[in-house]
């Protein structure tokens, strides 16, 4: 850990697989005690990130340093203070709950005594007491995934990265997760955990949002929601696909997408009589329009547009020349 | 009907694609049938050459020089291999124990004079039985070899005799030729496996190939097994190190082959009745070290095969074809071509096998044995060292 409290930095990291680049010039810093988001679709790159800052995949290029040691040289160093969990099951299916937890705290060089109490605090804490003697394998999904975090922070390190940790995951343990994740980061752990969801984002200090490889944004999510461009309305019209399609082609409408059995409607300026008497023009029944405040959702869906429309944009230019 | 051609053109394509996306199952099923050629081909024969021999020449004439020379060169130089000379009967146990020779000739003092004044004389052949085939068919061999210095002899003799008649104008009636005896007798001893029992021979070289096999497939799919199904991942962000995770993955099955080869001792013991005849305490420290080995490499397959299937399938094919090929378990090793017995020298299989049956039927051990137990060591030392190193690289590398 250096003087500026950061434990995760990263400067132009960069993963290439052939001709496919994963992670483009990502820069992440990441302060202890924190809870840092990664958002973005599938195939964003936030695994390989991930992976790399475990020192399970080297970068092609930039650098980055977990808990003060260069993630590429000193991989050792960092495996010992950070504790992963996989997106992938990563438990032997054929051991006990118990027989789990006790192999991972062997690895990690946990002693004994110290072995025995942490098992039976994290048991207590996941709530596994009366499971810790059934076979792996037999849990469901959830009951795993409570079994890989205890694994994870068995011996209590102050990284903890978590790779989409709840996803597939029952609400009640995903409930507790996050109680614990809160209790871990008042202790000072810092904390890089992966999601798709919304108000696990809404959780976390501060969100970086990936897209094609790179770091689109990465703010705390007020800030990000209050980055929105232009004026969001909620729109309810029948039929809702013709809707769209109109809503679209109004003149002063940024993007529309649907949410649900509503549109959410993005117009430049505040005009929503414009936007109702467009939309009836278009032949539609309008029962109600009324400007929302943006959720992160919201956010998420304009960053990712933008910056597919960008990335479009760079690829003609680049054909053009 | 085009429907059908097109399912069936759609289900060959897949699977053209899955044989080309991962080359490693075509280069086994491809070099599978050019090993089989080579390894049949070059091994399976029933014509034996290079036997080795040693000789104790207590007779150190031109005469008995010659006849180790024609012998040498009988077959076109390629039936037998003088191996070595030796002047203590000490000696002879080891070179037959060992392996170094298949048989041993004493040339009696006085040979050549006994020869020159066609008296007949004994030369005895020390037999290495352990082998009952081998040295059935170079017992054939050697008798042959030998009727053929005889009959030179006899022609020899034949012609000087009659020129000696000649030369003394008549001699007495001739009532026919008549052949005497061949002068150069052949006595023979079989040190082993003296009743030459086949089966004898068999069990302990098969021990011997089934333990290589077992150690090796057992540990094979440890790692790719993790990879596979998970915990790999898990495993390689902690601090764990290469050594510890091998040789942690390794330690169960050494005592799991272990309790198999007592096994296969007893059962070999109580169903065949053959027990080894030396010390329990060789042939335990053997096969440890063996076993090692094979589970070393047994890792290193693992460390490197991208499936289970493909591990186990690998696993087979470096241990069971070769060792029961190359190693002398069922051909001779001396029949090979030469850079082929080159390389079988670098096979632990061929020193365990040697070293095995040295213990069972020759009652040998370490104080015979010891260049076959340095060099398994050796091999025991690299393989582990081997896959230590490949997991190594592969944890550097994480699971790209």
């Amino acid at each position: 850990m250096n003087a500026s409290g950061l434990v995760v930095e990263a400067e132009a990291l960069t993963r290439r697989f052939g001709d496919f680049t994963a992670v483009d010039g990502v820069d992440l810093h990441v302060e202890r005690g924190a809870v840092f988001g990664f958002l973005g679709p599938s195939g964003s790159g936030k695994t390989t990130v991930i992976r790399m800052l475990c020192g399970l995949l080297r970068p092609t290029g930039g650098t980055g340093r977990v808990a003060g040691f260069d993630i590429g040289r000193e991989a050792e160093r960092v495996r010992e203070n950070i504790g992963y969990m996989s997106q992938k099951f990563s438990l032997y299916a054929d051991l006990t709950v118990r027989e789990n937890l006790e192999f991972y705290g062997g690895v990690y060089g946990l002693e004994r005594e110290r072995l025995a109490e942490r098992i039976e605090e994290v048991l207590h804490r996941l709530e596994l007491e009366s499971r810790s003697h059934r076979l792996t394998a037999e849990l469901p999904l959830g009951w795993k995934q409570r079994v890989a975090l205890g694994a994870a922070l068995l011996h209590q390190p102050p990284i903890l990265f978590l790779d989409e940790p709840t996803s597939g995951v029952d609400p009640a343990s995903q409930r507790l997760f996050w109680e614990l994740l809160d209790d871990l980061t008042a202790g000072g752990t810092t904390i890089f955990i992966t999601t798709h969801t919304m108000d696990e984002a809404e959780r976390c200090g501060r969100v970086g949002v990936m897209y094609g490889g790179r770091l689109i944004a990465n703010d705390t999510p007020e800030r990000l929601r209050g980055s929105f461009a232009g004026v969001l309305y909620h729109a309810e019209a029948e039929p809702l696909l013709v809707a769209l399609e109109v809503a679209r082609s109004l003149p002063g409408v940024e993007d529309a997408v649907m949410c649900g059995s509503a549109l959410h409607v993005t117009a430049v300026r505040e005009e929503p009589e414009r936007l109702r008497s467009g939309l009836e023009a278009g032949g539609l029944r309008v029962r109600e329009v009324r400007r929302i405040a943006p959720t992160l959702e919201d956010v998420f869906v304009q960053l990712i547009l933008r910056s597919a429309a960008g990335l479009i944009e760079a690829g003609r230019e680049e054909v053009a020349e | 009907m085009k429907e059908f051609f097109d399912r069936l053109v759609a289900v060959a394509e897949a699977e053209v694609r899955y044989l080309t996306r991962e080359p490693r199952t075509l280069l086994i099923l491809l070099t599978q049938p050019l090993m089989m050629l080579v390894l049949y081909g070059y091994c399976v024969s029933f014509n034996l050459r290079h036997l080795p021999f040693a000789v104790w020449d207590q007779d150190r004439s031109e005469t008995s020089r010659q006849f180790i020379g024609r012998l040498r060169s009988s077959g076109g130089g390629e039936t037998f291999t003088l191996v070595g000379h030796f002047n203590d009967p000490r000696l002879a146990e080891d070179l037959l124990g060992s392996g170094t020779a298949l048989f041993l000739l004493i040339i009696p003092p006085g040979f050549e004079e006994r020869v020159s004044s066609g008296q007949p004389v004994r030369v005895q052949a020390l037999f290495d039985g352990a082998d009952p085939n081998t040295a059935g068919v170079a017992f054939g061999y050697l008798r042959d070899a030998v009727a053929a210095q005889n009959a030179r002899l006899t022609l020899g003799g034949f012609e000087r005799r009659a020129s000696a008649a000649t030369a003394a104008e008549r001699g007495p009636a001739i009532g026919g030729v008549s052949f005497p005896t061949d002068s150069i007798q052949l006595r023979w001893r079989v040190f082993f496996n003296p009743s030459l029992d086949s089966t004898l021979f068999f069990i302990p070289g098969l021990i011997g190939v089934l333990m290589t096999f077992i150690a090796a497939s057992m540990t094979a799919t440890i790692l790719v097994r993790e990879k596979e199904l998970g915990p790999m991942e898990s495993l390689l962000t902690s601090p764990v190190g290469p050594a510890e995770l091998v040789l942690g993955k390794m330690a169960p099955y050494v005592v799991v082959a272990g309790a198999i080869v007592l096994v296969t001792v007893l059962v070999a013991g109580f169903t065949f009745g053959i027990w080894p005849r030396g010390s329990a305490l060789d042939l335990v420290s053997f096969s440890f070290l063996f076993l090692l080995g094979m589970l070393a490499m047994g890792m290193l397959i693992s460390a490197s095969a991208p499936s289970q299937q493909l591990a186990l399938v690998a696993a087979t094919f470096a241990t069971l074809l070769p060792n029961m090929f190359l190693t002398g378990f069922a051909y001779p090793r001396s029949n090979m071509p030469e850079p082929l017995q080159w390389a079988t020298l670098l096979m632990p299989g061929t020193h365990f096998i040697t070293a095995i049956r040295g213990i069972f039927l020759k009652g040998v051990g370490w104080s015979v044995l010891w260049p076959q137990g340095l060099w398994m060591l050796l091999t025991t030392l690299l393989l582990l060292a081997g896959a230590i190193r490949r997991v190594g690289q592969q944890m550097q590398r994480g699971l790209e």
